[in-house]
């Protein structure tokens, strides 16, 4: 059963927008958690305080304590275009021990969108709205392009399009990414 | 103005109706997709507006709580303590300002009695109290008898203490839905009985168990990082402390629940005898409905 009052889990969430090729490859996402989650994650997982996983400590973690975040979409409602992507593939799964015992996760969402002379859209918002994890506002800080030089690419945080059901409603920002070959 | 307040607390109210206790996204094992119907996404964006305003306030707490439990572990000082006592006060209170079962376990039983405002003080004491045992016996019983994988470990526990919990929140309020539209226990037939109010010490205690007993997630966590500090101590001070947080809420929203009852009765009955005791006894099955509904609907959620 979903949902709970109010946040346990705090997440510092920074992304990476990766071209490759001529084509958007994907993002990947890298979370950082609080002190008191990372501690019961590590203390489960990384019984020792080795501070990295090996390979079946890594593959525990992603069965224990990420897998079921498919039911949650992992949290995140991406969009290309205007339409909404209802399903999307993980890879890449990391976690790993930052400074100060922080637990972090990394994963690849992969677009594998061409880019086109024509601009494209993709459009993000990482929030989780059953309240149990709170991440921290999204800045453009925290949000890196890896691009050539034959792509143009602008960030932007923006308010959701979507009309809310009531006035006053809360709505995640969006991170608004723009593309297109350059001429 | 007391019918606005009343509006208002009883939105609140309905909006923590759909609020359910919930098991962490990460470590549970959930069947079936986390669900986005109109109902949830009207009931979450009602309470996302407060969250949102909490949520860093909270993780400032939190960040706060874990650096000074970790500057205890070298020297304990008589001030370091006072102030994880004091930080973890401030937190139980923040944390139990959302949308939760405890409130609307306490709101719908004071809306479904004749309550008293010393009742709710009462109250809060005695759900800070279950509170802290159950998180305490949970959490130490997981470490240091079973001790498997914490994380799965919780999860199990949790899922058991709610089926039982929400199956007594569901008979209890069975049984009072049932008095109320007998009008048995009605708070005329009290007051000659008794004298005073309706609520004695053992109905409150049997409000407050159910209430106060599922182990709040974000205590856990502060108890299962001082321990594993080898700090046994101040987990206990500061869980105790951030119960009597959670209380304190809890017993300002059961106030503002007799309150506003007691202001829309007064103000709708307008002195009118008879009106004023069938509007009270229209609020009492209300109250009993919302928690006797609240209760199924949690149960059936868990099975």
């Amino acid at each position: 059963m979903p949902a709970a009052a109010h946040p346990h889990v705090f997440i510092n969430n920074k992304m990476t927008v990766a071209f490759d090729a001529g084509v958007l490859q994907g993002i990947t996402f890298t979370w950082t958690f609080d002190d008191m989650f990372s501690n019961m994650i590590l203390s489960d997982y990384d019984p020792k305080h080795t501070g990295h996983f090996d390979a079946a400590q890594a593959k525990a973690v992603k069965e224990g304590a990420f897998d079921n975040l498919e039911n949650y979409h992992y949290f995140i409602a991406l969009a290309v275009g205007k339409k909404q992507v209802p399903r999307f593939a993980i890879e890449r799964f990391a976690p790993g021990v930052a400074e100060a015992n922080k637990l972090t996760y990394s994963f690849f969402v992969p677009l594998k969108l061409p880019v086109a002379p024509v601009e494209q859209t993709v459009r993000l918002t990482v929030y989780d709205d059953s309240y149990y994890v709170a991440f921290d506002l999204l800045h453009l800080d925290d949000v890196t392009v890896q691009a050539g030089p034959e792509v143009t690419c602008s960030l932007s945080i923006e308010k959701t399009k979507v009309k809310p059901l009531w006035p006053g409603q809360y709505m995640p920002d969006q991170l608004v990414i723009r593309f297109k070959g350059s001429s | 103005m007391k019918r606005s307040a009343f509006v208002l607390s009883f939105l609140l109210l309905a909006a923590s109706c759909f609020a359910q206790v919930g098991s962490n996204p990460f470590t549970a094992r959930d069947s079936k997709p986390h669900s986005e119907g109109f109902l949830r996404s009207l009931t979450s964006g009602a309470s996302a507006l407060l969250f949102n305003a909490m949520a860093p306030i909270q993780k400032t707490l939190n960040e706060s709580l874990a650096a000074i439990t970790r500057s205890l572990q070298g020297s304990r000082s008589l001030s370091g303590l006072l102030f994880v006592m004091l930080v973890s006060l401030v937190y139980g209170m923040f944390h139990a300002a959302g949308p939760g079962h405890g409130k609307t376990i306490v709101s719908s039983f004071f809306l479904a009695n004749d309550a008293k405002l010393r009742h709710s003080v009462m109250i809060g004491y005695l759900i800070a109290a279950v509170h802290a045992l159950a998180a305490l016996a949970v959490v130490l019983i997981l470490y240091y008898v079973i001790r498997g994988l914490f994380s799965t470990g919780i999860e199990q526990a949790d899922h058991y203490i709610q089926l039982g919990t929400f199956g007594i929140i569901a008979v209890l309020g069975a049984f009072m839905l049932v008095g109320r539209i007998r009008g048995t226990g009605h708070h005329h037939h009290v007051h000659a009985e008794e004298g005073k109010s309706g609520l004695t010490m053992r109905s409150l205690i049997g409000i407050a168990v159910p209430a106060g007993v599922i182990p709040c997630p974000g205590a856990v966590a502060v108890i299962l990082f001082a321990l594993s500090l080898h700090m046994l101590g101040v987990s206990v001070l500061s869980v105790v402390s951030i119960s009597l947080g959670m209380g304190v809420t809890i017993s300002v929203t059961g106030a503002i629940v007799i309150l506003a009852k007691r202001g829309v009765v007064r103000a709708v009955a307008h002195g009118h005898e008879e009106r004023n005791s069938t509007l009270r006894r229209i609020i009492e099955i209300g109250g009993a409905g919302i928690l006797f509904l609240f209760g199924v609907v949690l149960f059936l959620a868990q099975l």
